[in-house]
């Protein structure tokens, strides 16, 4: 955070004196955000499209802002081991700093840090939520409701606990349980983060509208030039690609990367509007810049996934690999990756390894997305008749999320179960027929090649690869 | 003025709210949303209330929102939000229930979505109109009492806004029923503290060399809030308004002269997995000065923000044992201690009202409300250090622009009252507790002699000059 930041909360203003103890009350005062990548608004020079972009090397590294804050706290816990508001720091810039470098031996930091606050303060309700956010931050979603729960036994009144339980019951496969966390989150506080819930809720649920009104209320309520705006103007801008209303979706990500300038997420969902209007050199030098920058693995899936649209073979190997890579790092620190590291292998690599993480996962927690993995894994392994009930679930809520629907629909493809193969496949296109730049092509292929009356060949597995 | 880089101090508060960005590990397999969000546009920074020096038959509240607004905040700048219903409450028989309530609703316009610009292109004027304006509705226990009222623009700059002034006098509106007055708009921050060094661990720069840690030599006191805009909302009301038999206030121990004034926002609900808005929910309010920030402990905050004066009982513990006492004896080691339990100065001042001066007739419970004795006339020269320098126009009683509320509170606190309030009512007056204060007594700019009072906001053309210029 520079000394000149303009967003600069009220309560800045506050107390008459710090101390370390007035410090720990000022962190729950959640004001504007400061620190991050945005600086002024950008230069119009930033432009995401093109070749090399030379505002590229204007920005600033990523996490650079959090490490300036690991730094200064390492520094105070140095100074005084007892310094409780310095450990809390401490942790969350390290939590911020993986958020930003996709760097998850960060977490382990950030985690002992919290560890070491509680040796001195046990019980402290801000460290639970911060163990609570790396854990989900992890995967470890038991661990994170646990750790949620306890928080919310001290702290009923505070609205974050309950979207940290929100955040782990819903990824547990929870959702009516999530849904009532939610609630009580948005009826304690209604905010940019309990609005953002909601309108993931409704997003589960299929109702599409309703979750962009949600998440729109939400970019309003972040206020003017603050870092969390920009998250959930993204999240909003994926909201539009769902709905297949590029123009807005592109608008939105467009708008979050000029006012954060380097904001990969923002970078990336412009790539999946090139993509989806058919433009692969664009998304992938939109993807690259992205990745480049912070080599996130669902980027990088991304990135791999329009090569090989393209029909860059060679590169796309490359980024796969470079995927495989980047998961060992991940397990290697403690992070969870059956669920994203199924789906991957069984699009692009060792299925049986697919199905023994998908079953993983689902046995963990039977949510719809731990449904749509196993239910393609099974697909992928041969195994269609168990992988059709499977994939139904994760239909369940009623989500629209195309890659459900589009694995559904290929698996009764395959049972020669036509109506069914037409509805799905038909419903994965039917908002944004460009999702996917290689799945989409897959649909339309098979629905076309889909008999009028029951009778002829199902389509084979192996003719997605 | 040279601004203080508060990057240590304050690192936790910027990270949290930087938790979201960046996005989540592999595939975003589970939503990362933000979990701590500051709501600038629906946070509440300070709440003024007194009997109006040029017009001492009614009484000014001005609520101030969204602070630390940098004058060149353009392309938005900081509008109010059409979704956040701001509000004023009033009780005026001491049960901490509001009987009077005044809320404000804004509607943006854009007349063209397509520019980027705030204004038109040109000077605004009705030649050339903004693109976006806004415009108020005010209502008083549900009854509008004006509507498509007019808010000045941002103090933009030269081209955008020149003479700032004629824009800012169109937005004192006149409320229909000789209700009074309101304007609602941009305006200097009338805040000023010393925040640089109060966050350095308690520090005061004129008493540097009494802390506990290192002390750097002794200094002038910074005001931090120099040279920053807020959006202000104020009123300015006949007494018949606000008091509990529609009467004018004839004496200060009228049974009509006190209320309780607290303010704040509000934003609705929602169905978590349907469609639609639900009820209005309170996100933020504040009645006297630092009591949220200092006394209100952290677990507690949101229910803190959602809850009613008529509840704030609960909260009597931090009152009686407050956490600041402590961490002043520990700082400041050569002071005499504060007391740091018992504290029931605390809970009447600020909770129940000082006998004879603000008490409310609500008996013994606490209500955090900033309560105002109307019957008390204006002081004419008024002392920054307010009931604590024996000027009862003062804070406590009420707040004026000008009280120096960190000063009186760090010194009620340290049981320091000063020779007035130790003689006319037995409180505490350790010397030289009775003297501490971070050294910036005054605002940077000087207040306007007429509605609404507070100074007009920094231009957004000079914008960065004014932190240059080391003003």
């Amino acid at each position: 955070m520079n000394a000149s930041d303009p967003r600069r909360t009220r309560t800045a203003r506050v107390a008459l004196v710090a101390g370390s103890l007035l410090l720990a009350a000022c962190v729950g005062l959640a004001p504007i955000a400061a620190a991050g990548p945005t600086g002024a608004p950008a230069p119009a020079s930033v432009a995401p499209i093109a070749a090399a972009s030379p505002a590229a090397t204007q920005l600033p590294l990523p996490g650079a802002d959090a490490r300036i804050i690991i730094d200064q706290a390492t520094a105070a816990v140095r100074t005084n081991a007892n310094d409780t508001q310095a450990l809390l720091t401490l942790g969350l810039a390290w939590y911020q700093h993986a958020r930003e470098t996709a760097d998850p031996s960060d977490y382990g930091r950030a985690d002992e840090a919290f560890d070491r606050l509680l040796a001195l303060k046990p019980g402290d309700t801000e460290a639970l939520v911060g163990k609570a956010t790396i854990a989900l931050a992890r995967h470890q979603f038991a661990d994170a409701l646990r750790l949620g729960q306890t928080a919310q036994a001290q702290a009923p009144g505070l609205a974050r606990v309950w979207g940290v339980i929100g955040d782990a019951l819903v990824e547990l496969g929870r959702y009516d349980e999530s849904a009532a966390a939610v609630q009580t989150m948005v009826d304690l506080r209604p905010d940019l983060s309990s609005y953002s819930r909601v309108a993931y809720q409704r997003e589960l649920r299929g109702r599409l509208d309703s979750a962009i009104t949600a998440m729109e209320s939400a970019v309003l309520a972040g206020g003017p030039n603050t870092e969390n705006t920009e998250y959930v103007r993204v999240l909003l801008g994926n909201l539009w690609f769902l709905a297949g209303d590029l123009g807005k979706a592109e608008a939105s990500y467009s708008a979050s990367l000029a006012r954060s300038p380097g904001y990969v997420y923002a970078l990336a969902g412009l790539a999946r509007v090139s993509g989806a209007m058919g433009d692969l050199d664009t998304a992938i030098e939109q993807y690259q810049q992205a990745t480049d920058r912070v080599p996130f693995p669902d980027l990088l899936i991304a990135l791999g996934e329009a090569q090989e649209a393209d029909g860059r073979t060679t590169e796309s190997a490359a980024t796969y690999q470079f995927v495989r890579d980047i998961d060992a790092l991940f397990t290697a620190n403690g992070v969870n990756t059956d669920l994203d590291i199924a789906l991957f292998e069984a699009d692009h690599g060792d299925v049986a390894v697919a199905l023994t993480r998908a079953q993983a996962a689902f046995d963990e927690a039977p949510t719809v997305r731990a449904a749509d993995a196993l239910g393609w894994a099974l697909y992928r392994n041969g195994n269609i008749d168990a992988a059709r009930p499977v994939a139904e679930q994760a239909l369940r809520l009623g989500s629209l999320e195309p890659a459900y629907l589009f694995h559904a629909g290929m698996i009764a493809a395959a049972q020669g179960d036509v109506p069914a193969a037409r509805e799905w496949l038909t419903a994965s296109l039917a908002r944004n027929p460009g999702w996917s730049p290689l799945r989409s092509p897959i649909a339309q292929q098979t629905l076309a090649g889909l008999p009028a009356l029951d009778g002829l060949p199902a389509a084979s597995p192996e003719a997605t690869r | 003025m040279k601004r203080t880089s508060r990057i240590a101090s304050t690192g936790a508060i910027a990270l949290l709210a930087v938790t979201s960005i960046g996005g989540s590990t592999l595939a975003a397999s589970h939503r990362e949303a933000p979990l701590i969000a500051r709501d600038p546009s629906a946070d509440i920074t300070d709440l003024y209330a007194f009997v109006s020096p040029d017009k001492p038959d009614t009484t000014t509240i001005i609520a101030n929102f969204t602070g630390f607004q940098e004058p060149a905040g353009g392309p938005n700048y900081f509008d109010f939000e059409p979704t956040v219903q701001y509000w004023i409450k009033v009780d005026n028989t001491g049960d901490g229930v509001e009987d009077v309530t005044y809320t404000f609703q804004f509607t943006s316009n854009v007349a063209n979505p397509d520019s980027f610009l705030y204004s038109g292109y040109g000077p605004i004027s009705e030649a050339t109109p903004s693109n976006v304006s806004q415009t108020l509705e005010v209502t008083r226990n549900g009854e509008s009492l004006g509507t498509g009222l007019a808010v000045p623009p941002p103090n933009i700059g030269p081209r955008t806004t020149p003479d700032y002034g004629d824009y800012a006098s169109k937005g004192v509106n006149t409320l229909s029923g000789d209700a009074g007055q309101v304007f609602a708009g941009q305006r200097d921050d009338p805040f000023f503290a010393d925040l640089g060094a109060i966050f350095d661990l308690g520090g005061l720069r004129p008493f540097n060399e009494a802390h506990l840690i290192t002390p750097p030599k002794t200094d002038k006191g910074q005001d931090n809030l120099a040279a920053y805009n807020v959006n202000s909302i104020a009123i300015q009301v006949p007494q018949s308004q606000l008091t509990n038999d529609g009467q004018a206030v004839t004496a200060a121990d009228a049974t009509n002269a006190v209320i309780g004034v607290w303010a704040g926002a509000s934003r609705q609900s929602m169905d978590a997995t349907g469609e639609g808005n639900g009820d209005w929910v309170q996100v933020s309010r504040l009645g006297n000065p630092l009591i949220n920030e200092v006394i209100i402990p952290l677990g507690q905050k949101d229910a803190w923000n959602a809850g009613n004066p008529a509840d704030d009982a609960q909260y009597a513990d931090r009152y009686l044992a407050p956490e600041l006492a402590a961490i002043i004896n520990t700082v400041y080691p050569s002071l005499p201690d504060a007391r740091t339990s018992e504290r029931s100065d605390l809970v009447l001042i600020l909770g129940q009202g000082v006998p004879g001066v603000t008490a409310t007739n609500t008996g013994d419970t606490l209500y955090d409300m900033l309560r105002l004795n109307m019957g008390i006339p204006p002081t004419a020269k008024p002392e920054r250090m307010g009931v604590l320098a024996g000027d009862a126009g003062g804070f406590p009683n009420g707040r004026r622009l000008t009280d120096d509320v960190i000063d009186i509170e760090i010194r009620a606190v340290a049981d320091g009252y000063g020779s007035f309030l130790a003689e006319n009512f037995q409180l505490p007056n350790l010397e030289p507790n009775n003297a501490v204060g971070d050294g910036v007594n005054k605002n940077d700019k000087t207040f306007l002699d007429g509605f609404p009072y507070v100074a007009g906001p920094w231009q957004g053309y000079k914008g960065g000059t004014y932190r240059l210029e080391g003003k």
